[in-house]
């Protein structure tokens, strides 16, 4: 399995989709806490129009020119949105969803006015719709790593004034944090964090990126830290997985598969995981259920017994389920147990156990 | 022989837009005072208190603690927002949300250390929430999340507390000893002005009080200010009287 | 009320069963035809045959790829002043599909391959039973499409029948001759060397026609995205052949390409890029790359180079 690796084009690729991974991940969770999740779709999706822009005014096609032009949009689409907010009765969703209509349309629109310029293939802007993950280069693993790496040691960095940011931000403000200036930089790191995972994944699919690592990573713990670190390994298990399945079968774009990976891990997250799991929950309901109706039966035949003083006569089911319906597969269980007796064919009493447990 | 107040506010002034929130706002709290501040809904107080910690610009108008503009005086105030105010759901341990209290102290970057979690249990003693420093926020009943709020703003070892409604809909044992606790900072000396919505209860637990309703109606001794007159000028008429006589 | 209603309702229906427009059928004599081409190559070609009589638009200049390209409102209006369409045919143009299909029925549109005769088609097997459009790259194959855009004028225009034919024999031999130059140059570059890597497969018909192994990375259509795996398998097939060249494209992003020759670097082999090839689109216009004889010669002479030299 791991002579998986030794190709070059694969782990270049796989490089690549763990690091995009790793950064979107963590950076995601402070996103989701935030209920800012779209706000990467957004940031995505403005981003378009800033590689068509940077192309046509610098005519480079140097993926570093073209990310840069990317981030700046993606970082003008955020101030426009708050400034929506800020100043006119539109609320956020409906600001996130103009900006990212808007913007997406400005470059789709930009990108058909390019296709005409002669240079316009060479630069290859529609990779950036859905990535082209096959065509990184050892340089760019080293920009997506220098860029990942700088962000990711800046949430470190301010870890405590972030989880503040996220938390109780008038609080913060009282403590005399600059909580706006803290803002913009979530914001910041957020923008490259999806400006270094365009190439690959693409302005469309980029979203999931953010948000599924850290949605799947909140099932599993209860602690913000080692949820961060979840979904960066969840990013990281999305990307490998995704590329090189991708690379082994026939046909298949790597971005979409890696996105695709990342929702099966929220799937899974969501049925199995400890006690949030939606599996354990049904479980857990049925056996509270079952604990319930013994106890019912239980308590019952106790208040039948006080009723009927002649003790050792047995009581029906068929009385016991009036008060506490379906009684047959609840005294069975107790018999199981040792709690209950059975007289006859369907007459059934409390043992001294049984007794005890009704008293308490 | 007048001291300085600790809380000092004059001409406050805050309008969203054309709509006045607060206007014109006189307010001298006494150091050693515990202080209610009382008014209908939208009465502009939560914006009152945020004003004073420079979470919202002013008009027109000042506030100064101790004598200071609040940017000189963080250290020596705290604040407790309304539990309503956060989201529960995030994922952190009361010890996490009580140290954030230090994180004044702490500046940039520092991370809390030994000195900062003993503080920290300390003011969970404080509270009665010793036992829960590990529990998941989310996991906290309304009178425990009051608590968490009132250990990290007791871990700031402040001088001034500003809270917001720290009465509010938390259970009987809790609000017992939430009045405890205001008692007891008073009789160190410390400085409490809260946001309280229960007229039932001002007389009792609170030393001052001030009526607001956009503009400050009066304000003073609980004795001498809290009167049907002055509570009929506050809430238009419409509430009933609470006055010393009332139930 | 309801009466308004049905009025409403009534007026677009009402409009829609007036008289459909027929297809223009001006008088061209003595008027300039105007025409409207996709690609190039199409459009080097009216010009040739259609000499001073036709004015030729072209959609699709240097550097364009035909596979990818979305007609704009300004290509709609000149499609519509146009007397004539000609275009590639067998999908090279597929985002205008529809586009052409709608024009068709107003005017006189033409694929320049459609006289070409079926069987001397290639049908790859991974474009589902489609035929690969890149016929240019077989000289006498594009002579045919040269005879149709002959006798599309002639029959539009059947006052200059004349001039077209005239026009058209000269252009015919030129390319006779260029058919033989490439099969000269070829044959220059050794057996086991006679392998042509591209970025798209776009040169099956070059590879049939003049002997060359040929593979792409990207398959018939750039429209679909070559993944790692193809990259993989590309590199290892070069690094186990020694192939000494391979070429990137005016059309496509090299991208992909420069990812092949670090895979094969890693393999411990070193594969030059040998230049790069006018695939889809022809260079700019007044060099000789600019016209389809220029840049048949360009290309066969870049391969040469690579693979020989």
């Amino acid at each position: 399995m791991l002579d998986l690796f030794d190709d070059y084009t694969l782990r270049t690729v796989a490089l690549g989709s763990a690091a995009l991974g790793i950064t979107s991940g963590a950076l995601g969770t402070f996103a989701v806490l935030r209920r800012q999740s779209l706000l990467g779709d957004a940031i995505s999706h403005a981003a378009l129009p800033g590689v068509a822009i940077a192309f046509l005014l610098t005519g480079s096609k140097a993926p570093l020119v073209l990310v840069a032009g990317a981030a700046l949009a993606g970082f003008l689409g955020t101030l426009l949105v708050m400034g929506i907010v800020r100043t006119t009765r539109v609320k956020y969703d409906s600001a996130l969803g103009i900006v990212l209509s808007v913007f997406f349309g400005f470059g789709l629109v930009l990108l058909t006015f390019i296709q005409r310029r002669p240079d316009a293939s060479q630069a290859g802007l529609d990779r950036f719709l859905f990535g082209q993950a096959a065509g990184l280069l050892r340089r760019d693993l080293v920009t997506m790593a220098i860029l990942g790496g700088i962000a990711l040691g800046v949430m470190l960095l301010v870890w405590k004034e972030l989880k503040l940011l996220a938390f109780d931000p008038d609080y913060g403000t009282s403590l005399g944090y600059p909580m706006r200036a803290l803002d913009v930089l979530l914001t910041s790191l957020l923008v490259v964090a999806i400006v270094i995972g365009l190439q690959t994944v693409g302005v469309v699919l980029m979203a999931a990126m953010v948000i599924a690592p850290a949605a799947a990573a909140r099932q599993w713990t209860d602690r913000l830290g080692l949820g961060a670190l979840l979904a960066a390994c969840f990013g990281a298990l999305a990307g490998i997985v995704g590329t090189v399945l991708s690379t082994e079968t026939e046909r298949l774009p790597t971005g979409p598969t890696i996105v695709l990976c990342v929702t099966a891990i929220v799937l899974v997250s969501l049925l199995a995981a400890g006690r949030r799991g939606l599996i354990w929950r049904e479980l857990r309901g049925r056996r509270d259920r079952r604990r319930l109706r013994l106890a019912a039966v239980l308590t019952d035949l106790y208040e039948l017994e006080r009723q009927h003083p002649e003790a050792h006569r047995g009581h029906s089911a068929a009385v016991l389920s009036v008060m506490s319906g379906g009684a047959q597969p609840s005294l069975e269980e107790l018999e199981r147990r040792g709690d209950v007796r059975r007289l006859g064919d369907d007459a059934w009493e409390l043992t001294e156990t049984g007794r005890e447990k009704a008293e308490t | 022989m007048s001291q300085t107040p600790a809380v000092d506010v004059t001409d406050l002034t805050v309008a969203y837009g054309e709509k006045p929130v607060l206007w014109d706002v006189d307010l001298e709290v006494p150091p050693g005072v515990l202080m209610a501040i009382v008014g209908p809904n939208g009465a502009g107080k939560t914006t009152l208190i945020r004003t004073i910690l420079g979470m919202v610009k002013p008009a027109a108008g000042q506030a100064l603690v101790y004598g200071r503009p609040y940017e000189q005086q963080r250290r020596r105030v705290a604040y407790v927002p309304q539990r309503g105010s956060v989201d529960w759901d995030f994922p952190t341990s009361v010890l996490d949300v009580v140290l954030m209290g230090r994180y004044g102290r702490l500046g940039w970057i520092r991370r809390p250390g030994a000195a900062d979690r003993e503080a920290a249990l300390v003011a969970l003693e404080q509270v009665g929430m010793s036992e829960l420093a590990g529990r998941q926020i989310s996991q906290l009943s309304g009178g425990q999340q009051q608590r968490v709020f009132l250990a990290r703003a007791l871990v700031q070892h402040a001088d001034v507390y500003f809270m917001d409604e720290p009465f509010q809909g938390v259970d009987a044992t809790t609000e017992r000893a939430i009045v405890e606790l205001l008692r007891s900072l008073r009789s160190d000396g410390r400085t409490v002005v809260a946001v309280h919505h229960d007229l039932q209860t001002v007389t009792e637990y609170f030393d001052q009080v001030t009526l607001m309703n956009v503009r400050r109606i009066a304000s003073g001794p609980v004795d001498e200010v809290f009167t049907e007159e002055n509570l009929r000028r506050t809430y238009g008429g419409r509430a009933a009287v609470f006055g010393r006589n009332g139930a | 009320m309801s009466k308004l209603l049905l009025g409403f309702l009534l007026v677009p229906l009402l409009a829609a069963c007036g008289p459909i427009e027929s297809p223009t059928a001006r008088d061209l004599d003595g008027e300039t035809i105007e025409v409207v081409t996709t690609i190039g190559m199409i459009t080097d070609a009216v010009e040739h045959v259609g000499g001073s009589r036709v004015h030729v638009q072209g959609l699709m200049g240097p550097g364009v790829d035909p596979h990818l390209y979305k007609a704009s409102e300004g290509d709609l209006r000149r499609v519509e002043k146009a007397d004539v369409v000609f275009f590639g045919g067998l999908h090279l143009e597929a985002k205008m599909a529809d586009v052409l299909e709608r024009i068709g029925e107003q005017r006189a549109t033409q694929a320049v391959t459609d006289e070409i005769p079926r069987a001397r088609l290639l049908r790859p097997a991974q474009f589902k039973g489609q035929y690969d459009p890149h016929v240019w790259f077989n000289v006498t194959l594009w002579m045919h499409a040269v005879e149709q855009v002959r006798d599309t004028l002639v029959r539009l225009d059947p006052g200059s029948a004349q001039l077209y034919r005239r026009n058209a024999a000269a252009y015919l031999e030129q390319l006779e001759e260029l058919d033989g130059y490439v099969h000269e140059r070829a044959a220059t570059v050794p057996e086991e060397k006679r392998v042509l890597i591209t970025a798209h497969d776009a040169f099956n018909y070059f590879g049939r026609q003049y002997g060359f192994d040929v593979r792409g990375l990207q398959g018939i259509s750039t429209a679909s995205e070559a993944g790692a795996g193809d990259v993989q398998q590309l590199a290892h097939f070069i690094a186990n052949r020694r192939i000494p060249a391979i070429f990137v494209e005016s059309s496509v992003s090299p991208r992909t390409i420069e990812a092949v020759r670090e895979a094969v670097r890693a393999r411990g082999f070193d594969v030059r890029i040998g230049g790069s090839l006018y695939s889809d689109a022809m260079g700019s216009p007044g060099t000789p790359e600019g016209t389809y004889i220029g840049m048949v010669r360009h290309n066969i002479d870049s391969i040469v180079a690579g693979l020989a030299g």
